[in-house]
């Protein structure tokens, strides 16, 4: 489905991710770990088209996406929901769910039906709805951000670092429901920190390291190597 | 009978209000432009001499000095919206100043003797007309996608951007669309001032309709117009006051914006006072339906 | 000191109340009411307001001196003045406001062209004389009749017998004019008022510079000009501009005679130019330095009237002078000041302004043209000692 083949990109002349490669499956949870500054939120600008390849191509479906702005990409069926929230702080919440149906032409019906589905995943976001955004508490605006790429009817969504910033408790009910929509069908590429949380949810992971992957396998795989035990589980 | 004074007073609050509401557009998206009485004078030449020179009918005059603003707000505006804050106020800052002494220096337009001979066409039919249809149309707008859309560009351009909404064009076209409205307002001005010259459309007009704005409040397009309403009314109410006027008029607007930074109508205020009436109102409501409009 | 103050103020008033008391038997009183109400349309807020307060200090003396003197036929004129900030709108409701709810009997401005250009379409619609003291710019009386009138000398009527004059007495044959292309004002001076003059007068203009408010090196302009060889440099600018202008030319040494417009006839300009502006021209509809004992005796009122002590200027000489005139229309006219005599006391105002001949005024001696424009004499002046002097 999404495919990165030998991606460089640089910031100035500096070098922020190095011949990565990797792909997400149709259907398939894939997660990339990493540390601070490894250049995860970079993976996902790439992706999105806000930062452009020096080298190596992107394709979606089959289909070179690299270098086409970004409202061409989500158009063809790609939702993120961006590192630290990001949700629209002076919009209500409804408003901001309708902000994620933007690029979506197929009626209202069927977007009314979508957003009682986010509704019934995320009752509180009902029962807040003409509230603005700005007055959410910390997991309320991450369900609102989920609640709004899920509002995109996308095909993947791109997910940056959900659990920053959450109390560990929310962080748990936050990864069952990612669980929840994956088992629904949707295929989900997850750039986190929190491996061992991640892990017991993904298919597939990558270790990405000063811009390069160092590790690729299953999750359980992954989860069984020595080196990330040492890194990311304290272990 | 309205009197001579409260007519012409009319008037000019509907005008101030329709070059309020000019600012609004680019305004919500988060960018100032300070250039607006440089479209306002487009429009006011381009109406006045299709008007005076070719016979063309005023309805019709009118329309070509909106059409003729917004298309050159549509070209200033493909530069323009690649820069944004103190760098976007010093482009419309000298787009003004350029078009002012532009028609300062052009000859067919009069140059400095400035351009007379309008009827007076403009009315308060006229002029009401405009302010009922542009609310009209910014009330289904902020309803509306492209109305959150631009509310959303206004608070976070990065994030809005991987919503797949395309920032550039959404916000020429509010640069382009607030043009058209100044160049409408300039065109109602020259068929009631009856005569125009460069002067008249410098740097200070473009401020004042951004203090409408600013005091009235940005949240939405209620603000400029309140903003509008007062800033005609209130010094015309002043004048008891003598030379003290203006003093006690800034003193005012200052505990204004202590009172109240984000303007004196807010997102708040229009949904609380819509709550207020709905509560009173003679019959029940029905629940509106979930779907999203 | 403050004893006799009260005691001349005692004798003023108690003066005044016995020509009150006298008026209805003197038979030359034939006003109806308490008092006889005028309006007055000034740019109080804004970069105008040191100027429309010189329009004021002038009426107003006008004002306190008749009214001391016994008013207009026993009546005091009092003046309903209102603020327009140079705005378009406020001039047009004003307007309105004075004619149709305080009823004025005539109204005093506005000051600057533009707003008369506004304005004064008012003033005929609603057939009520409007008489500026100040704006100078080409052909609004002309297009503004039968009500409005101007006290002012526009612009080409003072520069015409001016230019003349200086050109005779310096056997002027080429000039170059340059001109600030940001400043309305200077820009109609140095493009249309002046050029045409100049070739009446038979001197060839050489070159057009133009240069934008706020310049401050002039230093290639003046090079360019000496290179020209003019024998005359006509100066459009603002003082500011003015000064750097002339202080370059005396600096290159550019053997020229310098002349500027009313601008330049600013006290500023020979501070901010000092020594280099010795000798320089300027044209003026009023001359502060005036000998004449009636206008000299109006300078020194008036200085001690303004909070800054500064001279009058033509604006201020023309409000006063418009004032009396129209003391002398109302009593000569058989205007009768009642309520129901409104429209005919206006049409006899406007009769009044429009026969004025030979007024003998302190802004000079006016006559009034079909166009509704005053024609008087301007004055040619000349820095010398640091001061305006009048050339002969």
């Amino acid at each position: 489905m999404l495919e990165l083949v030998e991606v460089t990109t640089h910031y100035g002349p500096l070098r922020i991710l190095h011949r990565v490669s990797l792909e997400v499956r149709a259907g398939e949870m894939v997660v990339l770990l990493g540390g601070n500054a490894a250049g995860k939120s970079t993976t996902i600008l790439t992706i999105l088209g806000a930062v452009k390849p020096t080298s190596g191509s992107v394709s979606f479906n089959g289909e070179a996406i690299t270098g086409l702005p970004t409202e061409q990409i989500i158009r063809r069926g790609i939702a993120l929901v961006p590192e630290a929230r990001r949700i629209f702080r002076r919009l209500s919440v409804r408003e901001n769910l309708a902000l994620g149906a933007y690029r979506r032409r197929d009626g209202k019906d069927a977007i009314g039906a979508d957003l009682e589905l986010v509704y019934s995943l995320f009752p509180r976001l009902k029962e807040r709805e003409r509230q603005l955004g700005g007055t959410l508490s910390g997991g309320e605006q991450q369900m609102l951000a989920l609640g709004r790429a899920l509002m995109a009817r996308p095909q993947l969504i791109l997910m940056d670092e959900p659990s920053m910033g959450l109390a560990p408790a929310l962080v748990e009910q936050l990864f069952e429901l990612i669980a929840t929509l994956h088992r629904r069908g949707l295929s989900i590429f997850l750039v986190e920190q929190n491996a061992n949380l991640s892990l017991s949810i993904a298919d597939r992971a990558y270790v990405l390291q000063q811009g390069s992957i160092v590790l690729s396998g299953t999750a359980a795989e992954v989860l069984a190597n020595d080196q990330i035990q040492r890194a990311y589980l304290g272990a | 009978m309205l009197s001579g004074f409260t007519e012409s007073l009319l008037i000019f609050i509907g005008l101030n209000i329709i070059l309020g509401l000019s600012v609004y557009p680019t305004f919500s998206t988060g960018q100032i432009s300070l250039g607006q009485a440089g479209f306002m004078a487009i429009g006011a030449y381009s109406s006045s001499i299709l008007s005076t020179r070719l016979g063309v009918p005023f309805a019709l005059a009118l329309a070509a000095g909106g059409a003729a603003a917004a298309l050159v707000g549509a070209l200033i505006g493909i530069p323009a919206v690649r820069v944004r804050g103190i760098y976007l106020l010093i482009v419309t800052i000298a787009f003004n100043e350029i078009v002012r002494v532009f028609f300062l220096n052009f000859k067919p337009t009069g140059a400095a003797t400035g351009l007379w001979g309008m009827r007076q066409s403009t009315n308060l039919a006229w002029v009401y007309g405009l302010v009922v249809l542009l609310i009209l149309f910014f009330y289904n707008v902020q309803r509306s996608r492209l109305g959150r859309a631009f509310e959303a560009i206004r608070q976070n351009e990065v994030a809005v951007g991987m919503m797949g909404v395309n920032i550039a064009r959404a916000k020429l076209m509010v640069f382009a669309l607030g043009a058209a409205i100044a160049g409408l307002g300039g065109g109602l001005f020259a068929h009631y001032t009856l005569f125009i010259e460069s002067e008249l459309f410098g740097f200070p007009m473009s401020a004042e309709m951004i203090v409408y704005v600013v005091l009235g409040g940005m949240d939405t397009f209620w603000g400029p117009i309140v903003g509008a309403i007062l800033l005609t009314i209130l010094p015309e109410w002043l004048r008891l006051l003598h030379d003290w006027r203006m003093t006690f008029f800034g003193l005012l607007m200052i505990i204004f914006m202590i009172v109240r930074p984000r303007g004196l109508v807010g997102r708040e205020t229009v949904s609380q006072l819509s709550a207020f009436v709905v509560q009173r109102l003679p019959w029940q409501r029905s629940p509106r339906s979930s779907t999203i409009s | 000191m403050h004893a006799r103050c009260a005691a001349l103020r005692i004798t003023l008033v108690a003066l005044t109340i016995a020509v009150m008391l006298a008026a209805p038997s003197s038979g030359w009183s034939k006003l109806a009411g308490k008092e006889v109400t005028l309006g007055m349309l000034i740019p109080l807020t804004g970069p105008l307001g040191p100027e429309a307060i010189r329009l004021r200090i002038g009426a107003n003396l006008a004002v306190q001196e008749i009214n001391a003197s016994g008013g207009i036929g026993g009546l005091p004129i009092r003046i309903i003045e209102y603020d327009t900030r140079n705005n378009p709108g406020d001039g047009i409701r004003l307007i309105k406001k004075l004619a149709q709810e305080d009823k004025v009997l005539e109204v005093i401005g506005p000051l600057t062209s533009t707003e008369c250009e506004i304005v004064f379409p008012i003033a005929n619609q609603l057939k009520i004389v409007a008489t500026s003291p100040s704006a100078a710019a080409p052909g609004i009386g002309a297009r503004n009749r039968p009500w409005a009138f101007r006290t002012a000398l526009s612009s080409e009527k003072l520069n015409r017998p001016l230019v003349k004059r200086w050109v005779a007495k310096h056997g002027l044959k080429t000039a170059v004019i340059i001109t600030d292309s940001k400043d309305r004002f200077s820009f109609s001076y140095g493009t249309q008022a002046m050029p045409p003059l100049l070739e009446e007068a038979g001197v060839k203009i050489l070159d057009r510079p133009m240069f934008v408010q706020g310049d401050v090196d002039f230093s290639a302009h003046v090079t360019k000009i000496k290179t020209q060889k003019p024998d005359a440099l006509v100066v459009a600018a603002l003082y500011t501009e003015g000064s750097n202008i002339v202080r370059e030319v005396r600096r290159q040494q550019v053997p020229v005679q310098i002349i500027g417009g009313i601008p330049l006839g600013s006290a500023q300009f020979i501070t901010l130019g000092g020594e280099a502006v010795e000798n320089a021209y300027v044209v003026s509809s009023f001359w502060d330095g005036n000998p004449t004992p009636f206008i000299k005796q109006f300078i020194d009122k008036f200085i001690a009237a303004h909070p800054q002590q500064q001279p009058p200027n033509d604006t201020s000489a023309n409000a006063y002078d418009t004032v009396y005139i129209t003391k002398k229309i109302i009593e000569a006219g058989g205007v009768t000041n009642k309520p129901e005599d409104l429209a005919s006391d206006r049409e006899k105002i406007r009769r009044g302004w429009e026969s004025l001949k030979d007024y003998p005024g302190v802004g000079g001696t006016m006559t009034l043209n079909k166009d509704g424009d005053a024609e008087k004499e301007g004055y040619l002046l000349q820095v010398r000692g640091g001061k305006f002097n009048l050339v002969d």
